[in-house]
């Protein structure tokens, strides 16, 4: 055995705190080290070549590399092995930066903890064995949940490509949050011209399968091969049959509060959520219905001419094969109601921006008309108050929502051109307008559209004589302000939605403490996420932008589609293996594998001359995550990478 | 005269320079979470004491109990676990099953008579670099207080 | 009570329902019992039954695979029978588990907090004449050598301990006689990796002791066959009782009382308590 150990200076983050010289040659001492030296920046391609060089000359066959942490190129130099000509698993990563020289001062002692590393990683790669990759096949198919703008996106992108799509959505219609926006930001398109088309474009795509009014209930599985359970809600309305006509909603004598027009409207017990509904099939709200609460009425049924209406329809589980999935749920409204002094909930006229978009929307519950909710007159003077929920730290989410200073200034502007005697204040922290055409519309709303920007924090709403009075600060004069305001608008950031957590969970992913999902990496896989074959896009990642959903939609469908154009996918060889000669068969294993990679199988023992049970791991489906070895009471199964010959070598190191 | 065994945990290299007793201490830290998170204290620039080295694993499920006796046996004075938050893990499950396995072998270690100070457990996750720092200082903190181990050492 | 205990294993071989009874037989000093292995209707009157009967016969049944066998089994040997059935080392189909009541006298010292009640998994239960339901048993605090050693100082108790484990001979009797010690090869003997020393070091022995009880964490049925085959008489019921303690303490769990049942360790709560850790 020949070992190599390489210590990287990298530039100075390391060899400023630690002696790296003195790292090499206390390595050169080790047992089986057979050359060690140090060079500037070991990732380089003159570092790569340094250890390819020495791997040659020098006969090496097992390499340390001393420098950064493994999560950043241990990639890299096992490919550096692989083009050397040895296996690319006779690599370890002593980490003497992330975990040494940053976080010590001292450096003599730091000096001694890199040594100590080293001499870890030493005997890990003594006890190393050559392995090789596996494949497994990919199933060509790919699953978005959410059927969002970001949904929608995804599903188009991928089906271009002329690989099958199955997009799940909660709700009875696509189009997410954006089909109930009035105008969109900054060019003040209508949402629906621009949203419509797509949504359709889903609905007659023949690549396209759309499972509305379901929802994910279970995800197993692994890369190119997920096995994925899908809840059908029972809808009570036959798909297939309904022909949309709307005879149905027309003669429901049933009224509640309409959820699409946040709770402005009406709809019926029967009904489509929208207009522009895809699939424009109605469902029964089974809350609200006669029928099912009550057993009686049934108009809906005896109206339907093709009695697609079917009170017995119970919900269904399916169960669909996937090779890549796509993650588009989308966000929730931050809740204001921690913001007492604003007084939502006690003013009828204090409303959120989503209020505000139901009512601009001529085919919205007012008809397009900016109304008091309390007495259905004119607004005339509104105030908009930003940051509810953004960027505060005590009540809300330290983060900024990125959209609200763009909805708010297009508020503004519709209140203008809805009105023209109308006009808009906004009490703002910041203006944040970054984006193509974003810091001119702003501007364009306050200079043609006369919103008033007032920089401060509102202190209390309180009505007064049929009006509310909103008082504030406005830090740049420096003085306490008052305005009368007819109505006032909240623009409420943007949350994760309530079932994040349970999402993440089931599909392995992470999340941040705001329970976004997390990406792989911040700023090179902003789309991916740790679980491979897993990818973000929209909202649920962090707050985002039509545009910025849309372009994340696209980057995770090219990333879906880079996976889709492989017929095999080459496999970490980090699996579990059982030593047939010490399993016992006693099940250990087989019961505490997170994924079910492990079966239990019957083989012929020679010695013992009889049949006996024992465990064995189905490789494509096992993630090495050792569990399996640490509840083995005979060490008997083992994982690759971190194998127990490795880690108790690693520990006698010490 | 120490009977560990091995040659690097004898106590004549617990001593650091003035004397003070530097406790050794193993982490097995799950490569998703706490690695992570070690890594990111270390971008953060976050100072914390070096005597913690860490055996990177794949989960803290991974953690096979005889890995943590070894430690103690071969005389190290003191041994960390950490892995994710629980529902964060990786592999979904497997801080789970380590934290029902380790907390039976931390109580029965007590019962052995060990130190309960040697043998700890964290859940910290990849965000968490602050936090990383802040066990590490406690842990050492705590081991120190507890002293060199001489668990297995033959009486004098 | 031997008389059903023959009856029933006469009836058991002349019928070929099983290919063996396992029992107990009077050893040559007159008094002490031994493991009887009988597979004839003939041979069944050697079969004993008294307060000698202290082998846990669920230890021979793993060696007879294919058979069927017959076997008389006390509480905890019943408790060690559902154990292995658990952990896949025995087939329910081809055992008739003979179960027997313990009488008034105990067998050992951990016989006086059992609580005598014997499996239901048992597919005839020989009870005792006489006897009155519930009593005797049960009438010691089981835990109570625990809790003792729990209320000394640690270092009181590495002490003893480590005076306990130095005396171990490393002879392996106590893995001899467990009927949970089935391992194909024992971490002990293992060499790849070597994960404790093979000597009898006080550091070899500790890890030995400790591994040994650990392995038995959740599947120790209290049998007691370890502590009275130790010939250097270290007190290793007081390592499994403390295991034991555990396990019901913190997860309700109870080795030997369901076939069905996850074992310890190979299942987990999402409620599992969590103060100790960071």
């Amino acid at each position: 055995m020949k070992i190599g150990v390489f210590v990287c200076h990298c530039g100075t983050n390391i060899s400023h705190t630690v002696d790296v010289e003195e790292v090499a040659k206390a390595a050169a001492k080790l047992p089986n080290v057979h050359f060690a030296t140090t060079y500037k920046y070991m990732c380089s391609s003159p570092g790569q070549a340094l250890i390819a060089d020495s791997i040659k000359e020098k006969g090496l066959d097992r390499i340390v590399v001393s420098a950064c942490s493994p999560s950043l190129h241990e990639k890299t130099f096992r490919k550096c092995l692989e083009e050397a000509g040895i296996n690319p698993y006779l690599v370890e990563m002593a980490n003497i930066r992330e975990h040494c020289s940053w976080v010590h001062s001292d450096r003599a002692q730091a000096t001694k903890k890199a040594i100590e590393l080293v001499k870890l990683s030493v005997a890990k790669v003594s006890r190393s064995k050559p392995l090789s990759k596996s494949f497994i096949p990919i199933e060509k198919r790919v699953l978005v949940i959410g059927g969002g703008i970001s949904g929608i996106q995804a599903a188009l992108d991928v089906s271009f490509a002329k690989f099958p799509v199955v997009m799940v959505e909660k709700e009875p219609s696509i189009g997410g949050k954006m089909a109930k926006f009035d105008k969109t930001f900054p060019t003040l398109d209508c949402a629906a011209c621009i949203l419509t088309p797509k949504m359709v474009g889903v609905a007659q795509n023949k690549y396209v399968t759309m499972h509305t009014f379901s929802e994910v209930v279970e995800v197993s599985g692994h890369v190119g091969d997920f096995t994925v359970k899908i809840k059908k809600k029972a809808r009570s309305v036959d798909l297939k049959k309904c022909t949309g006509c709307g005879a149905c909603y027309a003669k429901c004598p049933v009224k509640v509060t309409s959820e699409f027009d946040e709770g402005l409207g009406k709809r019926k017990a029967i009904y489509v959520p929208f207009p522009q509904a895809v699939p424009n099939v109605p469902v029964i709200d089974r809350n609200a219905c006669l029928w099912f609460t009550k057993k009686t009425c049934g108009l809906c049924k005896k109206v339907c001419a093709i009695g697609a209406i079917d009170y017995d329809q119970e919900d269904e589980i399916i169960e669909e094969k996937f090779g890549a999935i796509i993650v588009a749920t989308g966000f929730k409204q931050f809740d204001h109601s921690v913001y007492g002094e604003y007084g939502y909930g006690k003013f009828k006229d204090v409303v959120t921006g989503m209020h505000f978009e139901r009512m601009a929307n001529s085919s919205g519950p007012t008809g397009g008309k900016i109304v008091r909710p309390s007495d259905g007159k004119e607004a005339l003077d509104v105030v908009f108050i930003q940051c509810v929920g953004s960027r505060d730290e005590q009540k809300g989410v330290p983060y900024c929502s990125r959209v609200c200073c763009m909805y708010t200034a297009k508020h503004a502007t519709l209140l203008r051109e809805h009105n023209k005697n109308a006009q808009a204040y906004v009490f703002y922290i910041d203006v944040r307008a970054a984006g193509k055409n974003y810091e001119e519309f702003v501007k364009k709303a306050q200079d043609e559209y006369g919103a008033v920007y007032l920089r401060g924090r509102v202190s209390r709403v309180f009505e007064k004589g049929g009006k509310l009075i909103v008082r504030g600060a406005d830090t740049l004069s420096g003085s306490q302000i008052e305005i009368k305001a007819d109505l006032v608008v909240l623009a409420n950031g943007l949350i994760a939605q309530d079932d994040a957590t349970t999402i993440a969970q089931m599909l392995h992913i992470q999340y941040d403490k705001n329970r976004l999902f997390t990406e792989a990496h911040p700023k090179l896989a902003p789309v991916e996420t740790i679980t491979s074959g897993i990818f973000l896009t929209g909202a649920c990642q962090s707050p985002k932008d039509i545009p910025d959903t849309v372009a994340t939609a696209s980057a995770a469908s090219v990333k879906a589609l880079g996976l889709m154009v492989h017929d095999k996918l080459e496999k970490d060889p980090l699996v579990a293996r059982t030593n047939n000669d010490l399993c016992s068969g006693c099940k250990a294993c087989y019961l505490a594998c997170p994924y079910s990679a492990i079966e239990m199988v019957e083989i012929e023992d020679r010695k013992l001359k009889r049949k006996r049970m024992v465990s064995r791991v189905i490789e494509g489906v096992c993630a090495g995550c050792g569990n399996c070895t640490a509840v083995c009471r005979m060490g008997a199964i083992d994982v690759e990478g971190f194998t127990n010959r490795q880690i108790m070598r690693q520990i006698e190191a010490l | 005269m120490s009977a560990l065994g091995t040659d690097s945990m004898k106590d004549d290299k617990k001593m650091a320079a003035d004397g003070g007793f530097e406790p050794n201490i193993v982490g097995f830290l799950c490569n998703w979470c706490s690695y992570a998170g070690a890594d990111l204290a270390g971008t953060s620039r976050m100072q914390y004491p070096p005597n913690v080295k860490i055996i990177r694993v794949p989960c803290s499920g991974r953690v096979n109990p005889l890995f943590i006796l070894k430690c103690l046996m071969d005389g190290a004075d003191g041994v960390l676990i950490s892995g994710c938050h629980i529902g964060d893990c990786h592999y979904s499950e497997g801080n789970y099953y380590a934290r029902r396995r380790f907390a039976v072998l931390k109580n029965f270690l007590e019962y052995i008579g060990i130190d309960p100070r040697r043998f700890q457990m964290s859940w910290v996750s990849a965000a968490e670099g602050d936090k990383w720092a802040k066990v590490v200082k406690e842990v050492v903190e705590d081991i120190r207080n507890a002293g060199p181990n001489t668990i297995s050492a033959e009486k004098k | 009570m031997i008389e059903e205990i023959r009856q029933k294993a006469k009836e058991l071989l002349a019928a070929s329902k099983v290919d063996m009874v396992i029992g107990y037989r009077r050893s040559g000093d007159g008094v002490s019992t031994v493991p009887a292995f009988i597979d004839s209707a003939q041979d069944v009157d050697s079969l004993v039954w008294d307060q000698n009967c202290v082998y846990n016969l669920a230890n021979y049944l793993r060696e007879f695979p294919g058979k069927k066998i017959g076997v008389v089994a006390k509480g905890c040997d019943a408790r060690a029978i559902v154990v292995l059935l658990q952990e896949n080392q025995l087939e329910r189909e081809n055992l008739f588990i003979i179960g027997v009541e313990c009488g008034v006298t105990d067998i050992s010292e951990k016989c006086a907090a059992c609580p005598r009640t014997v499996s239901a998994i048992c597919d005839i239960l020989i009870k005792e004449k006489g006897r009155k339901s519930g009593a005797p048993g049960n009438e010691k605090d089981a835990y109570a050598a625990v809790e003792a050693l729990e209320a000394r100082r640690a270092e009181e108790r590495l002490g003893l301990w480590r005076e306990e484990f130095s005396r171990c001979i490393r002879c392996y009797a106590c893995r001899q006689v467990c009927p949970m010690c089935y391992c194909p090869k024992c971490v002990a003997d293992q060499t790849m990796p070597a994960w404790f020393s093979k000597a009898t070091s006080l550091e070899g022995n500790f890890a030995w002791n400790v591994t040994r009880a650990f392995h038995l964490a959740g599947r120790c049925v209290d049998c007691g066959e370890c502590e009275r085959a130790c010939p250097v008489g270290i007190p290793l019921r007081d390592l499994n009782k403390k295991l034991e303690k555990e396990a019901k303490e913190l997860y309700k769990y109870e080795a030997g009382s369901s076939v069905e049942a996850k074992p310890l360790f190979a299942s987990y709560d999402k409620d599992d308590p969590k103060d100790f850790i960071k």
